[in-house]
């Protein structure tokens, strides 16, 4: 793994901003104190992470207080969901899992995330930051400062923070960000502090999150599926450092930048749509030294920090305050607008900002504001810097939403009656209106001071859990019935942060039926339910939330084998244990150290399970500790992997075998396959020998380090052993994933079922099916994401997958053919499910402009 | 969010004369930087195991298991609660030492030579911290003590009493004046 790449100090010379775009911030270096100004992130190096994904390690001395009922398989459990949070991101290639426990004080030389619990003064619940060597390297996105491991301190005092709260999943996800590499915004996203965020359990992430991440970590194609505005902002003729540039959309989305030294912006990461624009300054810093918002200010190469601009008046592009006035930007994928510039007035301190929005679906206020247009509390209530004066509304103040979908009433702007503190704002609404989050407008004077997404309207009652009661299905499972009120089958059900699967619905009861995730013995979970218009059962539950105790049983204990290998191996274990439940899809494992790493796991058995082991060349030698969590059952054994001496004259082949036709890694029997292999020795290639599952395989050919064969006909679906062979010296085995076929596509239709052809192209816009033959994929029918469509080189998401009725091997795949593909004669199209691949059929494809003279003249 | 016990509408056209006691917001007042906890000065000075007005003469990293410090040397100019000390070392997380760079969003930075007053915290490990990363930091400048001013409506959650945060920028001696009335108070 890992690829050459150039160590540079940080006196590397300017490199061109092209193709290198930031929204957001990420935590900056700049190579020289003139501009222009090139920015170098600090990020993890993902090729230095087996499989990509960066695993977080969780002290194994735990809090030293917990809350009442609390425990720490629930903060596990709490902190895998904030990770899958950053997960969902499918135009990010970060990847973060769960490595296990870990001892304080053992060596590790690898990435990692370690969570710790540790006295924290008060005031101070948790942080995270990453840690770097300061050094320069360039990757293929540009320079960067890898980030070598990365801390996020937990208060070891939890008495008081019970890990069910979305207080602490947020705090989570904001914190996991950090240490990937993320830092503050105001655009009310999960990296804006919690005086403005309005991402709540449902959706934690909002597009200002998806862009700073995305931007960091991007999956290929990822700025061709987008656009970037740029332009700079000057205060009496100089750049304005640190001015933060928004771009607000509809539906709530903002995403926004700061600016350089010299002024200049770049908002990247901005799907397609029309957005305003904006620029505010950054409320004041805390301390001296400490950036504005507690932003890290950027340094230089000798680590002086860049000082932030001074404060100035926001506006709306064109340099408005009027919102009617502003120009509407509309942003295309692949679009690099320029040109946005801000000319800015000095202005003094700021007199609007950190506003927070509550609403009252029950009889707790909610943060941030969820207004039921339905309800009788068609208002919210705000706090913030020069709302109120003396227990009314400030002078002056007027505040307003944007689009016309909600307003604000005419004399809508009051004290709130029971804290004239604070402001009430009524609204009112379009009988048209839809749901999803607003921007509201503040002025009052010369200020003025935008809040993204700061109140959502929503059409019903967050969901409430009235009752939690376990019961044993038809097929003797455990289940759980879940009644409340506003639960439906697209509420999703957590046990802690663990997600419950719906399995069955009484609309008119109010009850859902779920697979409880594993449990371990007594072990208590806060069940909660997220319903997808971003509200949660904690809205109105918090004080008393429902609970499900599973029942006793035996403590789970684990063993492996081999015990003991060598650094610098890839190997496979297998894992036993008395008193598991391994499952497929819930186990996880890992050996508590980023230097002896799990890439997969193959569950055999509730008692077994196979995996492939990475141990690094560098690891220390010692006993690493292994974990396996299934569900809340956690199996521990300490010293349970020994680390020996490397031990080069062996050969060590990847697990990651690859499929000569399509480049992925996914193998079949009867197929071909291609193995790298470590340590191989050349002019050896006569003594090479494969099996899998004890067959022989077919050596086709040997190309340096790489191995060429025929994969055996007649394997079983499922984990295979390989064992290789050079001349006496055996590597240790790995296990191979033996995938089915792949899909066939057998014909590609438009509209009315007729075959895409010369005569009849397909159309940007269109509905495409694709007849599939092999998709082998069940879950399709319920998850259609799970197949993707690539047309010219954009990927496309399935909305439909249908089972045939007649052919159980044929599935129909639906698509809408995305306005990005570029037309042309013979558009390459491809189905992938996972790794698997079919063959490249080729197809014509028309712009909808290009289409429509045709279908007005078919009309004549 | 949940735990919010802000008065809630009884009805429109209705008031009702609840007690405002009722009112607790200080749960999820959180703070730029990291995830803080708003503390009143009435807080600090009851968390705090010292207050000290001191000035900062150096500074050292400290590498204590993965987290860097920054261990500022400070000479204690007046002390208004804790032990004696004519000197004290406050440890601030994030910093450089052996080759890292440790960055936490909102870890303040102190300046050798500027005077502050510190709201401190000792933990077990004997570490002495400032109370809420920056909350507890004043910067002393003349006769003046200040901070940022704080960006929400601060309610104490014992009398249900608005915290008058505008006092974040005070004369030296009305600090020392509320720092020391609070100290007395406690020892009663």
């Amino acid at each position: 793994m890992g690829r050459a790449r150039t160590i540079l100090g940080l006196a590397l010379g300017w490199w061109l901003a092209a193709g290198v775009l930031f929204a957001h911030y990420h935590f900056l270096h700049y190579p020289s104190r003139t501009g222009p100004f090139t920015p170098i992130p600090e990020k993890f190096d993902l090729e230095a992470l087996p499989e990509r994904t960066l695993l977080l390690y969780v002290a194994e001395q735990g809090p030293d207080a917990l809350a009442a009922g609390d425990s720490v398989a629930s903060i596990v459990s709490q902190i895998r969901m904030a990770a899958t949070a950053w997960n969902s991101v499918e135009t990010s290639r970060m990847r973060l899992g769960f490595g296990g426990f870990f001892s304080q004080g053992t060596s590790q030389s690898s990435p990692r995330v370690e969570v710790l619990f540790d006295e924290v003064p008060p005031g101070l619940v948790a942080l995270g930051g990453p840690t770097t060597r300061g050094e320069t390297v360039t990757g293929d996105d540009g320079p960067f400062v890898p980030i070598i491991r990365s801390v996020l301190i937990l208060q070891n005092d939890l008495s008081d923070r019970p890990s069910y709260s979305d207080a602490f999943f947020l705090s989570l996800v904001h914190e996991i960000g950090h240490t990937i590499g993320l830092q503050h915004t105001l655009t009310s996203s999960v990296m804006s502090t919690a005086v403005t965020r309005a991402s709540t359990r449902s959706k934690p992430l909002a597009d200002d999150d998806i862009a700073g991440i995305s931007l960091l970590y991007s999956t290929a194609g990822f700025t061709a599926q987008v656009g970037s505005i740029s332009g700079r902002v000057t205060m009496d003729g100089s750049g304005v450092h640190l001015a933060s540039v928004v771009a607000l959309g509809p539906g709530g989305s903002a995403v926004s930048t700061l600016s350089d030294p010299d002024g200049y912006y770049r908002i990247g990461g901005l799907p397609p749509g029309l957005y305003y624009l904006y620029v505010h300054p950054l409320p004041p810093a805390q301390q001296p030294g400490l950036g504005p918002a507690d932003i890290v200010l950027p340094t230089d190469a000798q680590g002086v920090p860049f000082p932030a601009g001074g404060s100035f008046e926001t506006q709306f592009h064109p340099g408005t305050k009027e919102i009617w006035r502003a120009q509407v930007v509309p942003v295309t994928a692949g679009a690099a607008l320029e040109g946005y510039d801000f000319s800015v007035t000095p202005s003094g301190p700021l007199g609007l900002h950190g506003v927070t929005t509550y609403s009252f679906p029950g009889d707790y206020a909610v943060k941030p504001a969820y207004v039921n247009v339905t309800s009788a509390r068609n208002f919210f209530v705000a706090s913030g810097v020069g709302l109120t004066e003396n227990g009314a509304p400030a002078s002056g103040l007027e505040v307003s939403v944007l689009g016309g979908s909600v307003a604000v009433t005419e004399d809508g702007v009051q004290a709130y009656p029971p804290a004239p503190s604070f402001l009430q704002v009524n609204l009112s609404f379009s009988p048209f209106s839809g749901e999803g989050a607003r921007h509201l407008i503040f002025s009052r004077h010369n200020d003025l001071y935008v809040l993204p997404a700061g109140v959502t309207q929503v059409f019903r009652q967050p969901p409430s859990i009235s009752s939690v009661t376990g019961a044993v299905d038809d097929t003797g499972n455990r289940i759980a019935l879940i009644s409340g009120a506003g639960l439906s089958r697209v509420s999703r059900i957590y046990f802690d942060g663990l997600p419950a699967p719906v399995t069955g619905v009484d609309e008119a009861a109010g009850t859902l039926t779920v697979q409880p995730p594993l449990g371990a013995s007594e072990h208590r979970a806060v069940v909660t339910a997220l319903n997808i218009d971003g509200q949660t059962s904690l809205f109105l539950d918090a004080q008393a939330p429902p609970t499900y105790v599973y029942e006793p049983a035996g403590t789970p204990r684990i063993a492996v084998l081999p015990n003991s290998l060598p650094a610098g191996t890839e190997a496979m274990v297998e894992i036993t244990g008395i008193d598991t439940h391994f499952t497929e899809g819930q186990t996880l494992a890992g050996f508590g150290s980023s230097d002896v790493v799990v890439r997969r796991v193959w569950v055999l058995g509730p008692t077994r399970l196979l995996a492939n082991v990475h141990i690094s060349r560098s690891a220390p030698l010692v006993s690493a500790p292994l974990t396996v969590a299934t569900g809340f059952e956690i199996a521990k054994l300490p010293l349970a992997l020994r680390v020996g001496y490397p031990r080069p004259q062996v050969p060590v082949p990847d697990p990651h075998v690859v499929n000569p036709v399509t480049g992925l890694t996914s193998i079949y029997s009867g197929g071909q396959a291609v193995l790298s292999v470590a340590n191989l020795l050349s002019g050896i290639a006569s003594s090479l020998s494969i099996t899998i599952d004890g067959q022989p395989a077919t050596i086709l050919g040997v190309d340096g380090a790489e191995v060429t064969f025929a994969v055996p006909g007649g394997l079983a679906v499922g984990p295979a052993v390989l064992r290789f062979v050079a001349g006496s010296v055996a590597a240790a085995p790995i296990v191979v994933a033996i995938d089915p076929p792949p899909p066939v596509i057998l014909a590609v239709t438009g509209l009315s079922d007729t075959p895409v052809s010369a005569t009849r192209p397909a159309v940007q816009g269109e509905l495409i099916r694709i007849a599939v033959a092999g998709l082998a994929e069940p879950a399709a029918a319920d998850d259609p994401a799970r197949v993707r469509v690539s047309v010219g080189g954009i990927d496309h998401t399935a909305t439909r997958v249908i089972a045939s009725q007649a052919d159980a091997n044929l599935s129909d795949v639906q698509f809408t053919l995305s306005m990005s593909v570029q037309p042309g004669d013979l558009v390459p199209l491809a189905v992938r499910v996972g790794e698997r691949m079919s063959q490249t059929v080729h197809v014509p494809v028309r712009s909808n402009d290009e289409a429509q003279p045709q279908k007005y003249s078919r009309g004549r | 969010m949940e735990g919010e016990l802000l008065i809630p509408p009884v009805g429109i056209g209705m008031r009702r004369g609840l007690s405002i006691s009722a009112l607790l917001l200080v749960f999820l007042n959180s703070l730029p930087a990291a995830t803080l906890e708003r503390l009143s000065l009435e807080d600090m000075i009851e968390k705090s195991t010292a207050i000290v007005r001191g000035r900062v003469q150096s500074y050292r990293p400290l590498l204590r298991g993965p987290i860097i410090y920054t261990l500022y040397t400070v000479e204690v100019v007046e002390r208004w609660k804790g032990a004696e000390e004519s000197e004290l070392e406050v440890a601030v997380p994030g910093g450089v030492a052996q080759g890292l760079h440790q960055t936490f969003a909102g870890a303040p930075s102190l300046a050798s030579g500027n005077e502050y007053v510190l709201f401190l915290w000792r933990g077990k490990s004997g570490l002495t911290h400032v109370i809420g990363l920056s909350q507890g930091l004043f910067r002393v400048e003349g006769d003046r003590a200040y901070r940022a001013a704080s960006t929400e409506a601060m309610l104490d959650p014992k009398t249900g009493r608005i915290v008058d945060d505008a006092s974040l920028r005070m004369e030296l001696g009305e600090l020392r004046s509320r720092v020391m009335s609070g100290v007395r108070r406690r020892e009663k």
